[in-house]
């Protein structure tokens, strides 16, 4: 399968920000973004940016779902910005839907997919943050699959 | 009369009796231990599947420990919105369906509003307009409340809730689940200003919070530059404790000036607090003093009727019913 990636370095959470705003500019329906990371490695701060990004100009509407575990966005196309923190396996997720939400017409946003790998499309990017320093953060881009190569191809030329 | 209360939203499932608004008959509340120690087994605490299997139950237990037959129930409250769209399912449909059989009125109630009037409960000395702040582990919500059933809202979270920050922090000082109470009581035993948490206020007069940045505060304080490998610094038992007491100030200290912010920009008669986190000792110990210099009365219901309820529910509903606001049976769940 393709697979391609982008690593770039945060200094701030604005940056972090900015690099989701780029990314959400380039996804279409179908996308699937799988998070991952540490607690506070800026899983819920990109995806601010992202969902921005796909065109809700308020930032504020974009919560952490840790304890609704899913919230769904009206963008230019749906999104569905999901939490698998508190689920304990995939069959977890597919009790909430997830399903219906990720194979539907819109983008999802999977923050801690690493639990829940199982409900995963064949085709995804995959986001991993990892701590730097207190304000710093190394953010990896990884396709997996054509479409999302296609998107990491994009981020290296914008 | 007589309402029956359901309420779905999150991972309780709960049904209560409630006589004329005030007086809890009954209130059975089925939660995630419950389901372990009866199923013997892992049980998806969250999934509509769990309130499905024991939503039927619940409201004979309801109906069984007040010695009432449905056929008794003058009308239904459920909680529409705000909650996880398959939980929320499942009280609005199972809700609709008697509503239809016993030929009662249907009323929505929201959520929150709902965790605001627990304190109608228990208090009759509340004056509006109040304040209404309602803290969980879903929500941070200051409402100015105009009535026991209309609530503007001023300001929430922009991330996290007060009490997922409890929980994460918990986790990240390995204290377990759920935060909230494990830290209300290490908190005791610590020095609340022995680390200085940042307090985000967000713009000046905002009513809005921000608990994401505290989270990750504590993650470094608690293990320093080793973030980055996972590993932990070795604190003793006592510095673990000046984390949590540090950490609770914090988040306590935002939750009370901007209360009292909200209190005195609309000049009201009292504040109402609700939720899970509303039985945080900590808390209702400085909104007390605070709301007390500031000559403005406090109430907060008690532990039971803190945490996700359906006799507040049926609470609410009596007083909608009064107001002739009754809903008909196209009601949707909204998450």
């Amino acid at each position: 399968m393709m697979q391609r990636k982008f690593i770039f370095k945060s200094r701030s959470a604005c940056e972090t920000i900015a690099l989701g705003v780029k990314l959400g500019e380039l996804l279409s329906p179908g996308h699937v973004v799988a998070l991952v990371g540490e607690l506070g490695a800026g899983k819920t701060t990109i995806v601010k940016g992202i969902v921005q990004g796909l065109g809700v100009m308020d930032r504020r509407s974009v919560k952490s779902p840790t304890f609704s575990l899913v919230h769904r966005y009206e963008g230019r196309i749906p999104i569905y910005h999901f939490d698998a923190y508190r689920l304990e396996g995939d069959y977890e997720m597919i009790a909430i839907g997830s399903d219906e939400m990720i194979y539907g017409d819109g983008v999802s946003l999977i923050e801690w997919a690493d639990r829940v790998s199982g409900c995963l499309p064949r085709e995804y990017l995959k986001i991993t943050l990892t701590h730097v320093s207190n304000s710093e953060r190394y953010i990896e881009l990884q396709s997996y699959g054509e479409r999302s190569t296609r998107i990491i191809e994009m981020m290296h030329l914008s | 009369m007589l309402i029956l209360g359901i309420e779905t939203s999150c991972d309780e499932t709960s049904a209560a009796l409630v006589k004329d608004g005030e007086e809890v008959v009954s209130s059975i509340i089925l939660s995630q231990d419950e389901l372990h120690r009866q199923f013997g087994g892992v049980v998806p605490d969250i999934a509509s599947r769990a309130h499905l299997e024991s939503i039927i139950g619940i409201i004979d237990n309801a109906m069984s420990d007040a010695k009432i037959s449905l056929k008794e129930i003058d009308a239904i409250g459920v909680v529409n919105t705000p909650g996880l769209i398959g939980a929320l399912l499942i009280g609005v449909t199972t809700a609709k369906t008697l509503s239809m059989i016993l030929d009662v009125p249907l009323i929505a109630v929201n959520h929150l509003h709902a965790h605001i009037y627990a304190n109608n409960l228990e208090h009759d000395t509340i004056r509006y307009p109040a304040i209404g702040l309602v803290v969980s582990g879903g929500h941070t919500t200051i409402f100015l409340s105009e009535s026991a059933t209309k609530h503007v809202l001023l300001g929430s979270t922009i991330d996290d809730a007060a009490g997922e920050a409890f929980d994460k922090v918990s986790k990240i000082l390995g204290l377990g689940y759920p935060g909230g109470p494990v830290i209300d009581k290490l908190a005791k035993q610590g020095n609340h200003s022995a680390v200085l948490f940042p307090r985000s206020y967000l713009d000046k007069d905002s009513l809005d919070f921000s608990f994401s940045g505290l989270k990750t505060a504590v993650l470094y304080y608690y293990k320093g530059q080793d973030v980055k490998t996972g590993k932990s610094k070795s604190l003793s038992e006592q510095e673990i404790a000046n984390i949590a007491a540090s950490f609770q100030e914090a988040v306590i200290d935002v939750l009370v000036d901007k209360t009292i912010l909200a209190a005195k920009m609309y000049n009201v008669n009292g504040i109402l607090m609700g939720g899970g986190v509303a039985a945080n000792s900590r808390l209702r110990q400085r909104l007390n003093e605070k709301s007390r210099e500031s000559g403005i009365p406090l109430y907060y219901p008690s532990f039971k009727l803190c945490t996700d309820n359906a006799a507040m529910v049926a609470g609410l509903a009596y007083k909608k019913y009064l107001e002739g606001d009754i809903s008909g049976l196209d009601i949707e769940a909204i998450p």
